[in-house]
């Protein structure tokens, strides 16, 4: 009965799975995938934050002409989901508003003229510029004679090497023509599967352009080429990782049993396994990270220790199936324990892999207790008789040990090892370093910056207010600081929306300004030189909605406010800096990396405290199940193994990380279980044999994610790997310990 | 085949004759130098149009506009735009990059650029009209009549915004 509803909740997990999977969206954003940030509204607004979905090309050749038509091709052919943007369009868009709204804008250097009444040079800059061959805006002398608009417009761009043209910019680089286009998504270029379809179009076109020009040099920047790398190389290693780890699985189980059935049991188990796992996380998560199934390719290394446990178990006896499974039990507990601790971290990708392994190792369960009795009758299988021999020799050679020195081996060795942790431990919360970039990618991006396209820093000022008029009343109070900085060279460049459109408080004060130098008599004989007459105060007034959308994305409506986002570049600001920015109202300073850095190494401490308070728990438990000696000894185990893993991955890695805590957790399971088998009362040579096996398993899937092109995922298989390995070497003098002092 | 060749020669023939077409109607030679000029600009609501006088030196890719008259004024004008002396520097206005590349063009008579750019028409007598094509100088101009016999004399932008501004070229006595 209870296996038959188990195929039955079986057959519901895979047409559940058959009809979710199709439709799921897999995310491959690191950055999204670490803690978020405090504030709700920070979080509200680095979503809505766009420029992820910005890319650039760079295309460079000897002659010009041929740059141009390739540009015009690629242009030409349609991209879905991608836009490319028309500098010329922009440019046109901005002087028809300007057209519309003069004398209501003028640059800070003009209002300072104006305030300070020094009219003379702002009659002489006027004249400077009707004299020049460039149009002049339409009306520009009867809405605005002394052309402050105008002036103002043509200051907006700094020196810079970039030439506009309608659909590009042009550049000379170490004396080659050079074109940089800018394009737009419009969809997330860590949604997996539409990346890889604007990606793979994409350089499609970029292959046939360099066909058609071999002389032609491609430099990308972008979120999209680095996402979509980052995802193929998170699917390669699961498929590749998962894949070797399951091979080799098979493998070790021909060599032991030398028969199809043991393989078939472990299959099942397996793929029951994933299957309740895969559909747990779609059933809990909306968007799951392809990270987390990397990490969860692990559940083949935990999972096919049950199978082993249950096979040679199930193989004895059905007594000494049912003396066993209370261990089972208990190493299932303390496991899916360790992993529920996660769930509730503020960390997504932990969150998934915690659901994951905790139905994964759930089902693996079940899988072995109903199943594996039933299908494997006493001693029908045969058996690798030279295995069997090996392992009772080294169940010999532990056994051959003395309680009071392995006491003191492992006592001196937790002294020595403690002095170790507490002296040489060093950890780097860094999130860049989490994940890598391949180096070409890098180079190309460092090329785009050198090219002097627009790259604004990740840290911006971001400014609050109920309403628009506030927000940009807000934005000029920190304007002068801005220009300080930039004068003292703390800042290279900022760009704000106060910049195009001024707050009404000023388009207001700027009118009545005007009107009192048309009264002045340097400016009334300028007038009268044009025979212009003294133009009316205007009473319209410019607003938010008519600035071209481009240029309404730093404003954003949030839930309950509204925020402005001040983007800058070249900084080099100090803590009495920021400290400064700080002291005006509303106004924050957000550096996304840097608060990311802060939230894991306070995450960091918690799965540290985590990891103890585990530590703990199964100490409690394990003194009411087996006692209190056998739970120090198991204690002592543990600490050895995860401080030396921890130690021997510093020395390889430089420094620790947060992947190096996750993995402490996982061997404090993997261990606990190898210590719960050898301190049963289970033939010492059985255990020995399971555990070796489940050993080797786990060595290999781990170990194999310790070649991860991924920093954060090579991390966290380095230490397993260690973890695990010293635990299976030195879990069989526990029994040792317990039997022999017990008897 | 046959066809196919006839038809390849018949397009290369007309290929060929529109370029001449082009370099007949622009037949005066890249100014070099330093020339005179005199400016008239003739903007909306202005009664009277404004007169500046002054010498434009031709460089390789850019060309220096001094204005001597009636304020001194120095530009410069390249590819990246008009540039305007600022303190120690120039500094190129926003948004006048075609303006720049389509100055230089005219008067390197940069044939590349203008067929690019530009339908080309005769004109009354020794001229020839330019009519743009794209954006954005069909935006900023509605057409640009260059004159001449032997050498380029006189060049008239009309505007789209009505604003228009004849630029007179003279020799400078004594230049090179």
């Amino acid at each position: 009965m209870r296996l038959s509803l188990w195929w039955l909740a079986i057959v519901a997990a895979i047409i559940y799975l058959l009809l979710r999977l199709p439709a799921t969206a897999w995310s491959s954003n690191i950055a999204a995938a670490m803690p978020g940030l405090g504030q709700p509204w920070q979080q509200q607004l680095l979503q809505h934050n766009n420029s992820s979905r910005h890319l650039s090309l760079m295309l460079r050749g000897p002659e010009l002409a041929p740059l141009q038509q390739a540009a015009r091709q690629l242009q030409q052919q349609p991209i879905p989901h991608l836009r490319w943007t028309e500098p010329g369009q922009l440019m046109a868009a901005l002087q028809q508003m300007y057209q519309q709204h003069q004398g209501l804008i003028a640059s800070e250097q003009q209002r300072q003229l104006l305030q300070q009444r020094n009219y003379s040079a702002l009659v002489d800059a006027a004249w400077q510029r009707l004299l020049s061959p460039a149009p002049l805006l339409a009306d520009a002398l009867l809405q605005d004679p002394l052309l402050l608009t105008q002036q103002a417009m043509e200051q907006q761009t700094g020196t810079t090497p970039l030439q506009l043209q309608q659909h590009w910019f042009e550049l000379k680089q170490a004396a080659q023509p050079t074109l940089l286009l800018y394009a737009e998504l419009d969809i997330d270029p860590f949604e997996r599967d539409n990346a890889a379809l604007v990606n793979s179009a994409l350089e499609q076109q970029l292959y046939q352009l360099q066909q058609q020009w071999p002389e032609l040099e491609i430099v990308r920047s972008g979120v999209l080429f680095h996402a979509v790398v980052a995802a193929a190389n998170a699917s390669f290693e699961m498929q590749v990782f998962g894949g070797l780890s399951l091979l080799a699985i098979l493998l070790l189980l021909w060599v032991c049993f030398f028969s199809f059935r043991p393989l078939l049991l472990a299959i099942t188990t397996l793929t029951v396994a994933t299957l309740f796992g895969l559909t747990a996380v779609l059933m809990c998560f909306d968007q799951p990270h392809v990270l987390a199934l990397v990490f969860a390719t692990t559940l083949i290394g935990i999972a096919i220790d049950y199978s082993f446990h249950g096979m040679l178990a199930a193989n004895q006896s059905a007594d000494y199936f049912r003396r066993m499974l209370p261990s089972l039990t208990l190493g299932l507990l303390t496991t899916v324990l360790g992993y529920a601790a996660l769930i509730w971290l503020p960390f997504a990708v932990l969150n998934q892999v915690a659901v994951f392994m905790c139905a994964g190792l759930v089902a693996a369960f079940i899988t072995v207790q109903l199943v594996f009795p039933r299908w494997i009758a006493p001693g029908s299988l045969p058996g690798n008789s030279r295995l069997q021999a090996g392992c009772g020799t080294i169940s010999r050679y532990y056994q051959r040990g003395r309680p009071r020195w392995i006491w003191s081996a492992l006592g001196v060795s937790v002294l020595l090892l403690t002095v170790g942790l507490t002296t040489m431990l060093q950890f780097g919360d860094d999130v860049r370093l989490f994940n890598q970039s391949p180096a070409s990618l890098l180079q190309q991006e460092q090329q785009m910056r050198q090219a002097g396209g627009q790259n604004w820093d990740s840290r911006f000022i971001v400014l609050l207010a109920g309403d628009v008029e506030t927000l940009l009343q807000r934005e000029q109070a920190v304007v002068p600081l801005l220009q300080h900085w930039q004068q003292h060279n703390k800042l290279k460049h900022w760009q704000a929306t106060t910049q195009r459109l001024p707050s009404l408080r000023q388009q207001d004060a700027l009118q009545q300004q005007l009107q009192q130098a048309y009264q002045s008599p340097v400016v009334q004989q300028y007038l009268q030189q044009l025979q212009l007459p003294v133009p009316a105060a205007r009473a319209q007034r410019m607003t938010l909605q008519q600035l071209p959308d481009a240029l309404r994305q730093q404003v954003q409506q949030l839930d309950t406010q509204m925020a402005s986002v001040i983007l800058l570049s070249g900084v080099s600001l100090n803590t009495n800096d920021i400290t400064q920015l700080r002291q005006l109202t509303d106004t924050y300073w957000l550096d996304p990396i840097a608060d990311t850095n802060t939230a894991i190494t306070l995450l960091r401490s918690q799965l540290l405290l985590w990891l103890g308070l585990a530590f703990v728990l199964a100490m409690a438990l394990l003194s009411w199940r087996r006692g209190v000696k056998a739970a120090l000894a198991i204690g002592l185990l543990l600490w050895l193994v995860i401080g030396s893993a921890l130690l021997l991955s510093q020395l390889l890695q430089q420094q620790l990380n947060i992947f190096n805590v996750i993995a402490a957790l996982l061997i404090l399971a993997l261990a606990l279980d190898y210590g719960v088998f050898f301190t049963a009362h289970l033939q010492h040579s059985e255990v020995i044999q399971a555990v070796m096996l489940s050993a080797m398993t786990s060595c290999l899937a781990f170990g194999l994610l310790s070649f991860s092109q991924t920093p954060a995922i090579a991390s966290f298989g380095l230490t397993v790997f260690f973890g695990v390995a010293l635990a299976s070497m030195l879990a069989p003098w526990l029994s040792v310990v317990v039997s022999k002092e017990h008897s | 085949m046959k066809g196919l060749t006839v038809l390849s020669a018949v397009c290369c023939c007309w290929f060929s004759q529109a370029v001449l077409a082009t370099e007949q109607m622009l037949q005066w030679p890249p100014l070099q130098g330093k020339t005179g000029f005199t400016q008239l600009k003739s903007l909306q609501g202005l009664p009277v149009p404004l007169r500046s006088s002054g010498t434009i030196a031709m460089q390789d890719a850019e060309l220096l506009w001094h204005t001597t008259a009636p304020v001194e004024q120095k530009l410069k004008i390249s590819a990246a735009g008009v540039s305007q002396w600022q303190q120690q520097d120039y500094v190129a206005l926003a948004g006048s990059e075609f303006v720049g590349q389509l100055m230089l063009a005219v008067l390197h008579q940069d044939i590349s650029f203008i067929r690019q750019h530009f339908v080309l028409q005769p004109g009354t007598t020794n001229c020839t009209v330019l009519q743009p094509q794209q954006a954005p100088l069909n935006q900023l101009f509605r057409q640009i009549e260059l004159c001449g016999e032997q050498q380029l004399q006189q060049l008239t932008l009309q505007e789209v915004n009505g604003n228009q501004t004849v630029i007179a070229l003279h020799p400078e006595p004594g230049a090179q």
